[in-house]
């Protein structure tokens, strides 16, 4: 029964990460038809200036999560400032210099980090404590299952909901859409494409933001991770197909049952983890490129 | 131990940048993707793989400028800029003092750098251009990047060429373990190979383990595992169970689940520091923090001793981030050289007195490679014949200058030895009540007092060996009172009933 509970407790956490890093790609993928792969790097810059002003300036924890969702946001508009717009209008699928443009984000950003702040790996308060006084770890038939952790699975969830709201009901989700849809009839009905677009990826660094501070008391922050969460976030993105709220659900949370079964079954797993989701993640390009819940894409003649 | 000398301590304890022991634990690891490239490019393009260095140095003395020069390559800039700075401190040092007290043989002497910063073929191309340079005696790779791709180089060349911070040794690639690597090549750095060796000496032997569980890094794989099952194999211990985690793993539970099952006595952790306290935190959510050895040997429960990694559990970060699931006897090694605060070291006092400044600890390193290599060309009487200056390092007999004594010869390029070794545990501000009581040393009574925490020198483990080697430091320590020590036995030795540690 541990082994059963320690299994579904280590694929929600792992799956949440995943699910909250793959969102953010497909925030900013829905309005623009890119990848930016500077998302993994933004969760880490978001997680150090939080840990800056919490840490070194002294702010209170709500505060300093509060701006770090602010300056993320911010964060996510430079990225497109300076990785996006100068690309003028572009065909995603033909011109491919926002793979570098949005990679060198990556490494500018942690340059800037490491010459401002620290590069060294540094840890936040956990939300739970600090907001519920919640400290004790709960035992579920032998498995821990720590307030930290809940408070990372909940907070992915209502995350989701939220954003699914945001796209659903509101009257920016809905042009959000339509740029997804067809940015030039979006533009000729009066939307501000470009304000729509740097909105994405505001929300996108917003939503960085808010996963750095629930998964740095458990994993930390520090910028090896970058890379590594962006890849595994991209790969679920991918895997629940690019674009699809709930194929970023869904591939973040299988891609995480994946790894906890993995290590859960066969203990030296963890040595050839990257080969398996590696060789799944060829295997989903090769089969199913579109993904568990992404639309292939229809040209009309 | 002086104000002075305690400021300079709490300084690099309290150092906020990267360790250099994590960065360069990073820089390796971010290095493969270059390191492969290289390999990729030289089987491409062999010609220029290879540069046309000369079968032997004998190169031409300097025109109009008499200084002696060394070519330094290290991380000056980007993101490991810190440790170079720290180079950059301990080499500025050495070539004031040794100007300040005359040069060598009448010459003064001064450095080049090649910045390489973390790019292996940009280290590879300053090390070509400091040895193609006649005006440079020898060179110091104060970086691990690009000393392996230079090695034909520095053999077909005979660089005179010290490995300040990357271990050649322990993979068996330094001579004359291995008869085919450059015999110009000597090393600084400590062996990771023996910094296990203690730490299963320490397990077995001090604290009387017998059932080990180890859980390491995956990117360790391969050569670290067989290091780690010699060396608890050759101490009589029993690896009950064997675990590995990938880089930043959010999720250990299964892992930690296994080692539970094992009931292993002590748990060697290997890993960097964030995931060494992500660990720890999953060991307090099994309930199984470690409170002390006879726990540790209890049968009836899991409270395993930490030990492990010297830039994982070593480091102070690991504690820092793991908060109050960081226990107090969590073990790793270290080295003696580490302790700056001892008042025998002398360089916080000559960078105080010729910089100005502090140090932030690892500038003994490149102060004692640039001390050897021009000390060389002083007792061979040439800058030019490398040949004579290799001899010259070999047969130098004892040499101290910034701390710790150290000795190379023919048969030994190594600068330090298995007597060098300390081992350190995690303590906070106040002991742990105990029975019999151990004592902390008197640096927590002094700088250390605003400190909450911190890695410390435990005293007793390898004292006998620390003895041999350097019998006045060591008396230093136990008349003055440095470092954690445990209550005397009556004959007057250091008792190992510590239940701590």
């Amino acid at each position: 029964m541990t082994t059963i509970s320690q299994l579904i407790i280590s694929s929600l956490v792992t799956g949440s990460v995943l699910a909250l890093v793959a969102f953010g790609y497909n925030l900013v993928y829905s309005t623009t038809r890119i990848i930016n792969f500077a998302q993994g790097a933004t969760v880490v810059v978001a997680g150090y200036l939080t840990w800056y002003m919490n840490v070194k300036q002294g702010w209170p924890i709500l505060w300093s999560v509060l701006m770090g969702i602010v300056l993320s946001a911010l964060v996510g508009i430079v990225v497109w400032a300076i990785a996006i717009l100068p690309l003028g209008q572009f065909d995603p699928a033909t011109n491919i210099g926002w793979i570098l443009t949005t990679f060198s984000c990556f490494i500018i950003a942690q340059t800037l980090v490491g010459r401002f702040i620290t590069l060294e790996a540094q840890t936040l308060p956990p939300l739970s404590e600090n907001f519920l006084g919640l400290t004790k770890t709960t035992q579920i038939f032998g498995a821990p299952f720590d307030p930290a952790r809940a408070f990372l699975v909940i907070g992915t969830i209502i995350i989701m909901i939220a954003l699914e709201l945001l796209y659903s009901k509101t009257i920016t989700g809905r042009a959000f859409r339509a740029v997804a849809e067809d940015r030039m009839a979006a533009s000729l009905m009066g939307i501000n494409v470009n304000m729509v677009v740097a909105g994405s990826f505001a929300l996108a660094g917003a939503t960085a933001a808010i996963g750095a501070v629930l998964l740095a008391p458990i994993q930390g922050i520090n910028f090896i991770s970058a890379l590594l969460l962006g890849i595994q976030g991209f790969i679920a993105a991918v895997l629940g197909g690019l674009g699809s709220t709930k194929g970023a659900i869904v591939g973040g949370y299988l891609m995480g049952f994946l790894k906890a079964l993995l290590l859960t079954i066969a203990p030296e797993a963890a040595s050839y983890e990257q080969l398996v989701i590696f060789g799944l993640f060829i295997a989903v390009l090769l089969f199913r490129p579109t993904g568990f819940f992404g639309e292939p894409a229809v040209e009309k003649v | 131990m002086n104000d002075r000398q305690l400021y300079d301590f709490l300084l690099r304890q309290k150092n906020p940048d990267v360790s250099r022991r994590y960065f360069f634990k990073w820089l390796t690891k971010a290095g493969v993707g270059g390191m492969s490239a290289l390999t990729l490019a030289n089987m491409a393009f062999p010609g220029c793989a290879q540069s046309n260095l000369p079968e032997v140095g004998l190169i031409k003395p300097p025109a109009g400028n008499d200084e002696l020069l060394i070519g330094v390559v290290g991380a000056f800039t980007g993101i490991g800029a810190f440790v170079g700075r720290i180079t950059e401190r301990g080499i500025d040092t050495a070539v004031r003092r040794i100007n300040a007290t005359g040069g060598v043989g009448g010459r003064k002497v001064n450095w080049l750098k090649g910045d390489a910063g973390t790019d292996t073929a940009l280290a590879r191309q300053k090390f070509t251009e400091f040895a193609q340079d006649p005006r440079v005696a020898g060179i110091i790779f104060a970086t691990p990047l690009g000393i392996n791709e230079s090695r034909q180089d520095i053999k077909r060349g005979n660089v005179p060429t010290i490995s300040t911070f990357a271990d050649l040794f322990s993979s068996g690639r330094l001579f004359p373990e291995d008869p085919d690597a450059p015999r110009s090549i000597f090393q600084f750095a400590i062996p990771g190979s023996w910094t296990i060796d203690i730490i299963a000496r320490y397990t077995r032997e001090d604290r009387g383990y017998s059932k080990i569980g180890i859980l390491y890094l995956a990117l360790l794989a391969g050569d670290f595992e067989k290091t780690v099952r010699g060396a608890a194999a050759k101490y009589g211990l029993d690896v009950v169970a064997t675990e590995v985690f990938q880089l930043n793993a959010t999720e250990l539970g299964p892992q930690l689940q296994r080692l539970r099952s094992s009931n292993c006595e002590a748990l060697w952790i290997y890993g960097l520091p964030n995931d060494t306290a992500n660990i720890v935190k999953g060991l307090a959510g099994l309930g199984a923090s470690y409170i002390d050895t006879p726990t540790a040997k209890d049968p009836s429960s899991w409270h395993p001793h930490l030990m492990g990694d010297p830039a994982g559990l070593g480091e102070r970060q690991w504690a820092v981030l793991a908060g109050e699931d960081a226990k107090v006897g969590t073990a790793s090694a270290y080295h003696l050289g580490g302790l700056l605060y001892l008042p025998e070291f002398k360089l916080a006092g000559w960078m105080q007195e010729y910089l100005g400044i502090s140090g932030t600890g690892g500038e003994d390193g490149p102060a004692d490679s640039y001390y050897t290599l021009v000390k060389a060309v002083e007792d061979a009487g040439t800058a030019t014949d490398r040949d004579k200056v290799v001899n010259a390092i070999e047969t130098g007999g004892e040499r101290s200058f910034s701390g710790l004594g150290f000795n190379f010869t023919a048969q030994r390029h190594l600068a330090r030895s298995q007597d060098d070794q300390v081992m350190v545990t995690f303590e906070r501000n106040t002991p742990e009540k105990t029975d019999p009581p151990y004592q902390l040393g008197k640096e927590w009574s002094q700088g250390l007092a605003g400190v909450p925490f911190n890695p410390t020198h435990l005293v007793r483990p390898n004292l006998e060996a620390n003895k041999r080697r350097y019998p006045e430091i060591v008396a230093t320590i136990l008349k003055d009172g440095y470092g954690t020590q445990c209550t005397k036995e009556p004959d007057g030795t250091l008792s190992k009933r510590c239940k701590v540690h």
